[in-house]
């Protein structure tokens, strides 16, 4: 890195999962994971609501579920962009929080003790976490990063995740597909070309993408994928073996508290993961019953359950290399990413299936954080080599006669991409008119999502038909759309207005910026703790330095009067305290000044002395 | 308008560079992102000569070149019409490569470009034809229902075939049509619309039915994938 790029912004990338979420970054040595104090990287991406009002993100979050399963939001990933019905029809109550409809929309809430938060602020405290881990990790503050979305995430979906960053106080610069960071992230250190498959199972979602590499250009062919397939899913399919031993020992119309659903959910995903390893896993439930329930399951139970699943991502395979117009032998290599391809089966039949060795080299947790931090350097200037083309994965049309769809951007468009349509007027004199957005690929758009009604206002008064309005729809690098209208005969800008179907309006979003003050003045204080910690660390490190120092003329006194200054310093920095953090730093700073000083004249000397000594003797000139 | 014209313009001259620009997105010479005006043409956006017999290497270089220079990923500290302009012309540049990389589209562009209209005035099929193709329909239907692999395989080839034979046509004889235009060559001071052809060219007729044709049989292949 240059001078002048070591001086810009820092852009990290983070993964903003279902089940956990992480930040990382590429410095000299190439991209590295963020890590937390504790050198744990995965966040869990867990929320949880203390009885003050407050809440806890992560780890602690994550404990709480079991205890406090109605405060603790957990999956809303799931959420993002989702109205109610498709809520309550998928999840319907796994979640063990309340999620209710929005006042004025459809929109799925959460329900804390009466108090609503949208999916989007829940997702802004985990990134506000996965922000202020990086933040200290670096040492430095973070304002700008590069967001990770599945790929089959529509409009809607990706707009959640901008607006989620946005409330967290980051600016996204850019929403990148999950599969696309994971090739990105496998692909730099080799120069890789060819046509490679990635397949990605997570926690919620699943994605396939197709990419033709191209000296140094990272081209997606075509994706598929499903929003709502994933580990969770695979947990269910235990939670409901549990269920079934459990019912064996609790009065048949004996309902099952939250809690103990929560406690059987993370028993569910304890043993999943236990099965990757050994052929049967057994653990102990406690419900709280006379005596714990014991339960074992095979792992060929559960490959049968998951089996289904499984074919079904098989399928979005299949279809994706078919919109890629490649025939399966023509596939270089493929590369798993995801927790879940943890699972044997997975791998197992996704490699019978592609008939290719599978890349698993990467942790598959990691790699799409990785390949995330690639992006951000990308953005930021850094490497000017790689270049990505993505796709959109969902085509985009509006509603014409009759609720027929007529597709104006067709799914696996390269992005940005962009379409025109001309519309009219139907009646003399109209100055407006509405236009409904859907994403999808069936015929009729009751069968697909409604993006948002866009209304042209501005048209002059014209004889009916006579008006020709050109709207234009452009779907940028992020996969969003933006609309644009102008009316040729008058050469008038016709505004635009939008009416999200599915997400907040930019009014919404200002709204909980500006009621989330606390929240930002809390990220406030967490930056400036971490530039006095970075600022008291610096100083002690720089005073124990010249302390060690032979030819620093110390006296006993003098060295004993540093050493409990740096005491008090350490302890300080390991507090919480910011003011009395920044007054001892501006104290001790002042106070040490003068012993630089000198140190620095003393080390000079040395110096000289030693670089002296080092002149050949030679009989001394007179 | 200048960037209506289907023809590279002989006078385009780079404002930055003074290099013949290459493509109507950016100079290829200099990296000038320029503004290429209203509904331009796909070959001069891809830089490529619609006269000339279609390269797909070349036109992958010029692809991915031109995507170096215009994607928004490397407008970093633009200003703001400058960043606009990347993002619109980077659209119209992955509009060109879809339509252009692709035989059947490709196909079609460039006699509506020579002939406007003529898909939409050949649209309606020999009834021969379209009996023939409703036989093949009515075959895989069959051998779906009754998951006869082999046979849907069959069809399969068959449909590939029939694309096959008629893109090789379509091929000649856009050549064809394009050597006699090319052939008058570009006339100082001529109108350019002139050099678009009569509306009774019956060469543009034929490759019009041939490409409505294979549409037909892409649609059959299309079912034979959706079927295994």
């Amino acid at each position: 890195m240059t001078e002048k790029q070591a001086s810009q912004e820092i852009v990290i990338g983070i993964d903003l999962g279902t089940t956990n979420s992480l930040a990382a970054i590429v410095g000299k040595d190439g991209p590295r994971i963020l890590h937390q104090r504790d050198g744990e990287a995965l966040i869990p991406s867990v929320v949880s609501f203390l009885d003050d009002g407050s809440h806890i993100v992560g780890e602690k979050a994550r404990h709480r579920a079991v205890t406090h399963p109605r405060h603790t939001v957990h999956s809303v990933k799931r959420l993002m962009g989702q109205n109610i019905d498709e809520v309550k029809q998928r999840e319907s109550d796994r979640l063990g929080y309340q999620v209710v409809q929005a006042k004025d929309s459809l929109l799925a809430r959460i329900d804390i003790d009466g108090k609503l938060y949208t999916p989007q602020e829940i997702s802004a405290m985990i990134l506000g976490e996965v922000r202020r881990t990086a933040e200290e990790a670096l040492g430095k503050p973070v304002k700008s990063a590069v967001i990770t979305v599945p790929a089959y995430f529509d409009d809607a979906q990706r707009q959640a995740t901008r607006d989620a960053a946005k409330i967290a106080g980051l600016q996204a610069l850019r929403i990148v597909n999950e599969p696309t960071a994971a090739a990105l992230a496998y692909g730099l250190d080799t120069s890789r070309e060819g046509t490679v498959v990635v397949y990605d199972l997570g926690g919620g979602t699943f994605d396939v993408s197709v990419l033709k590499i191209t000296q140094g250009v990272y081209k997606v062919s075509a994706t598929a994928g499903n929003t709502h397939l994933g580990g969770d899913d695979f947990d269910m399919l235990i939670v409901d073996f549990i269920l079934g031993a459990v019912k064996e020992h609790i009065a048949s119309d004996a309902t099952i508290p939250p809690e103990a659903m929560q406690q059987i959910r993370l028993s569910a995903e304890q043993l999943k993961q236990q099965l990757s390893a050994s052929e049967t896993a057994a653990l102990e439930i406690d419900l709280g019953l006379e005596e714990p329930v014991h339960f074992t399951l095979s792992r060929a139970d559960f490959e049968t359950a998951i089996r289904p699943l499984i074919d079904e991502t098989l399928a979005c395979c299949h279809s994706a290399l078919t919109d890629a117009g490649i025939q399966p032998e023509a596939v270089d290599e493929v590369v798993m990413v995801g927790g879940s391809t943890r699972i044997p089966l997975v791998r197992q039949l996704v490699e019978k299936d592609l008939g290719r060795k599978l890349h698993v080299e990467l942790d598959p947790d990691r790699v799409v954080a990785l390949g995330a931090s690639i992006q951000a350097d990308i953005l930021s200037g850094g490497t000017k080599d790689l270049l990505l083309l993505d796709v959109i994965p969902l085509s985009l049309g509006i509603e014409t006669v009759g609720g027929a769809f007529s597709k104006l951007v067709t799914r696996n468009s390269t992005v940005p991409a962009r379409a025109t349509e001309m519309f009219s007027t139907s009646v003399d004199d109209q100055t407006s008119i509405e236009i409904n957005v859907f994403q999808g690929e069936r015929e009729l758009v009751r069968d697909c999502r409604q993006l948002g009604a866009f209304k042209l206002r501005g048209i002059p008064p014209m004889p009916a038909g006579l008006p020709r309005v050109e709207v234009t729809f452009l779907v940028d690098a992020d996969g969003v759309l933006t609309v644009t209208s102008r009316e040729q005969r008058s050469e008038v800008e016709a505004s635009i207005e939008v009416v999200p179907s599915h997400g907040l309006t930019r009014d919404e979003v200002k709204d909980i910026i500006r009621n989330s003050i606390k929240m930002a003045r809390d990220d406030f204080l967490a930056r400036d703790l971490v530039e006095l910690r970075n600022k008291a660390n610096n100083l002690a490190t720089g005073t124990r330095r010249v302390l060690a120092m032979p030819e620093m003329p110390f006296t006993d006194e003098q060295r004993q009067d540093l050493e409990t200054d740096l005491a008090h310093l350490d302890s300080l920095a390991k507090g919480e305290d910011i003011a009395e953090l920044r007054a001892k730093c501006d104290a001790f700073g002042e106070k040490t000044q003068a012993l630089a000083d000198q140190a620095i004249g003393e080390a000079i000397k040395a110096e000289l002395n030693r670089e002296q000594s080092k002149l050949p003797s030679s009989p001394q000139q007179p | 308008m200048a960037a209506d014209r289907p023809f590279p313009s002989e006078s385009n001259r780079c404002s930055a560079c003074g290099a013949d620009p290459g493509s109507n997105l950016a100079c290829l010479a200099c990296g000038l992102i320029l503004d290429p005006g209203r509904d331009p043409e796909h070959f001069a956006n891809l830089g490529l000569d619609s006269l000339a017999t279609f390269d797909p290497a070349i036109a992958e270089l010029n692809y991915l070149k031109l995507s170096r220079l215009l994607h928004p990923d490397f407008q970093a500290g633009r200003d703001e019409r400058t960043q606009a302009l990347a993002v619109r012309n980077s659209s119209l540049l992955n509009e060109a490569w879809k339509i252009l990389n692709d035989d059947q589209m490709r196909s079609e562009y460039l006699i509506e470009l020579y002939d406007p209209g003529v898909l939409e005035r050949h649209k309606a099929l020999s009834p021969e034809f379209l009996m023939e193709a409703m036989e093949v329909s009515e075959e895989l239907d069959d051998a779906q229902t009754q998951g006869c692999k082999e046979t849907v395989q069959k069809i399969a080839n068959s449909a590939r075939t029939e694309i096959e034979t008629r893109m090789k046509d379509v091929a000649s004889a856009c050549a064809a049509t394009i050597a006699r235009l090319a052939h008058k060559g570009p006339q100082p001071g001529e109108t350019l619309p002139a050099k678009q052809l009569s509306t009774h060219d019956s060469n543009t007729e034929q490759i019009a039915v041939l490409l409505h044709q294979a549409r037909v049989y892409r649609r059959i292949l299309r079912d034979t994938e959706n079927a295994r």
